[in-house]
């Protein structure tokens, strides 16, 4: 039950927040402004590779945000969920009320996580909602619940990373930089594994990525929605890796595994670490 | 009853002892006040009261049960932080439901402790945008929802004005007088004074003393009376040759004497008899200068 007040509390904070409205700002930025983009690119050499396109441009919307930018929203929210807690005092009022540590830790990841499913499920409603006004009637919608899910799935990874590093931290702005600086660090480690991979032909150099953060938490949308007949330009485009290696299965791992010891480990620090008083 | 019971806590920090074998108690229906100065270990004594600080030693019981491991008691446990940092988003009305749905209390106890701080007219208000001492009407407010067995208080009169303080005093006396423990720090020695029936005086992570306000005065003043009187030339004869003590302190229509033994009434006879003119006689409890004394001790 007080799982649920911490759940709601979390949301309310985040919202009241200035940082929400500006991720929701961005969100809406990025959406229209591709949707309008595309309007604008006429001419015969857009015409034939767009028009094909158009029935599935749903998936561009709905795909866009996943390379960088719902990593970029998770860790903003997950890096001051408890940091900030700490940082206000207000973590002293949540401890001495009949609850657990646990259940606070769950509650606090469980909120910041809800609002990012909110974030996210708006860009997707934009992204159905342009794609029909713009494009017309659009087709494979059944893939719809599985592609999102797994781009919910996915940012779970970072969410998790930044949750913790703010508890280990305490402090939110530290949190935020150095889990930005991880998913990053970790993307452009990646990007450069495969390039020279490519570059000296050792294909089995690419399977390094596998084992960094950024490849599961980026990939499992991209390779389940490969699947989607017709859609493989939009894919392609919108991904980080080049598609073929690497399982759903091997995602899946990736995320679970990331996800679970980061949030081991947070539970471990705020189940035996002292909750000093606030310092002014 | 002993509602709080703290027995040997140890903590350290950084291998700085913090608290060095810290045993307290505190009982239902009393005030017991912890004095100390900055860095004494007062405020870890509570937090570790409250399972926020783990103590690296010794035994926490609260209400009879051990609060790092049965969070319910803290329940019917109420607490006041030193400068109450309270979610500044959320209106004093909305605070205090999320309080009242985390203790399972309903409308009546919120509004109970609406009317009792008189808070209705800032119900709808962003804690953000209430002053200082409204703050603290606020804290305390939601520190006695629910009816707490214990209260726990850090520094309740810090940055309140004397027409809060005196409502805050009366509430505690409320409070106590319904049965609550009323555990809390304070540097406002008037108030320890005027409220405390119990003191631990803490220097350096240990205990100095224990005892009443009286008991500390007794202990570490001796026994101070004042007499009032414009006849201080004779008094202070009369002081000297009766061999009663010395006068500490002359002038202004009063004297501070301090007695060899305790033999107030005596002392008093003595003076009158002799022609003394007394508009007043009281014992003296600074207990200003009696914590100063217990600090060092």
């Amino acid at each position: 039950m007080n799982v649920w007040n911490v759940v709601r509390y979390e949301v309310r904070r985040a919202v009241a927040r200035r940082k929400v409205i500006t991720l929701v700002l961005i969100t809406v930025f990025f959406e229209v402004g591709s949707y309008v983009l595309l309007t604008q690119a006429h001419g015969p050499r857009f015409d034939r590779v767009l028009v094909p396109l158009k029935p599935y441009l749903w998936l561009l919307g709905v795909l866009l945000p996943q390379s960088l930018l719902i990593h970029f929203i998770a860790i903003s929210i997950a890096s001051g969920s408890m940091a900030e807690e700490y940082e206000q005092g207000t973590v002293d009022f949540f401890l001495t009320k009949p609850i657990g540590r646990g259940e606070f830790l769950l509650g606090k990841f469980l909120g910041g996580f809800l609002l990012l499913v909110s974030v996210y499920a708006l860009m997707v409603v934009l992204a159905l909602s342009l794609s029909f006004l713009l494009f017309g009637t659009q087709r494979e919608l059944n893939y719809l619940p599985e592609v999102v899910g797994t781009v919910v799935f996915s940012s779970l990874t970072f969410f998790t990373i930044s949750f913790l590093v703010g508890e280990l931290s305490r402090r939110s702005s530290i949190s935020f930089l150095a889990s930005s600086s991880f998913l990053v660090g970790s993307l452009i480690v990646s990007i450069l594994v495969v390039f020279l991979s490519q570059l000296v032909g050792m294909t089995s150099l690419e399977y390094v990525t596998l084992y960094l953060p950024t490849w599961g938490a980026s990939q499992l949308p991209f390779i389940v929605s490969s699947a989607i007949p017709g859609v493989y330009l939009i894919v392609e485009a919108l991904s980080l890796f080049p598609l073929g290696f690497g399982s759903a299965m091997q995602a899946i791992a990736s995320i679970l595994v990331y996800s679970s010891v980061a949030s081991a480990i947070a539970l471990y620090s705020f189940a035996r670490r002292d909750v000093p008083k606030r310092v002014y | 009853m002993e509602s709080v019971s703290l027995k040997d806590l140890v903590k350290t920090y950084d291998r700085r002892p913090i608290l060095r074998g810290v045993s307290l108690t505190a009982s239902a229906g009393r005030i017991t006040s912890i004095l100390g100065p900055n860095g004494a270990g007062k405020t870890t004594t509570l937090r570790i009261s409250l399972a926020l600080i783990f103590p690296d030693r010794g035994e926490v019981r609260v209400l009879g049960e051990d609060p790092f491991e049965e969070k319910r008691v803290l329940k019917k446990v109420g607490y006041v932080q030193e400068i109450p940092n309270l979610p500044s988003f959320l209106t004093v009305e909305k605070f205090l439901e999320l309080s009242a749905r985390m203790k399972s209390v309903g409308r009546e106890e919120i509004n109970r402790v609406r009317d009792l701080l008189d808070l209705g007219g800032i119900w709808r208000t962003r804690i953000a945008k209430c002053s200082k001492g409204t703050v603290q009407r606020i804290a305390i407010a939601e520190g006695l929802l629910a009816e707490p067995e214990v209260l726990i208080m850090d520094e309740p009169y810090l940055g309140t004005d004397p027409l809060v303080t005196a409502k805050i005093r009366r509430i505690l006396y409320e409070v106590r007088a319904s049965g609550t423990c009323i555990l809390m720090t304070s540097h406002d020695m008037d108030e320890v004074r005027r409220m405390s029936d119990e003191v631990y005086v803490m220097n350096r992570g240990g205990i100095t003393f224990r005892g009443s306000p009286e008991e500390m005065a007794k202990r570490f003043l001796g026994i101070r009376v004042v007499v009032e009187t414009e006849d201080l030339e004779p008094l202070t004869q009369l002081v000297k040759e009766g061999e009663w003590g010395e006068v500490l302190k002359s002038g202004a229509g009063k004297a501070i004497v301090s007695l060899k033994e305790d033999r107030r009434e005596e002392f008093l006879r003595d003076v009158v008899e002799r022609g003394v003119r007394v508009r007043g006689f009281y014992l003296d409890q600074d207990l200003e200068e009696a914590y100063e004394e217990a600090v060092r001790a």
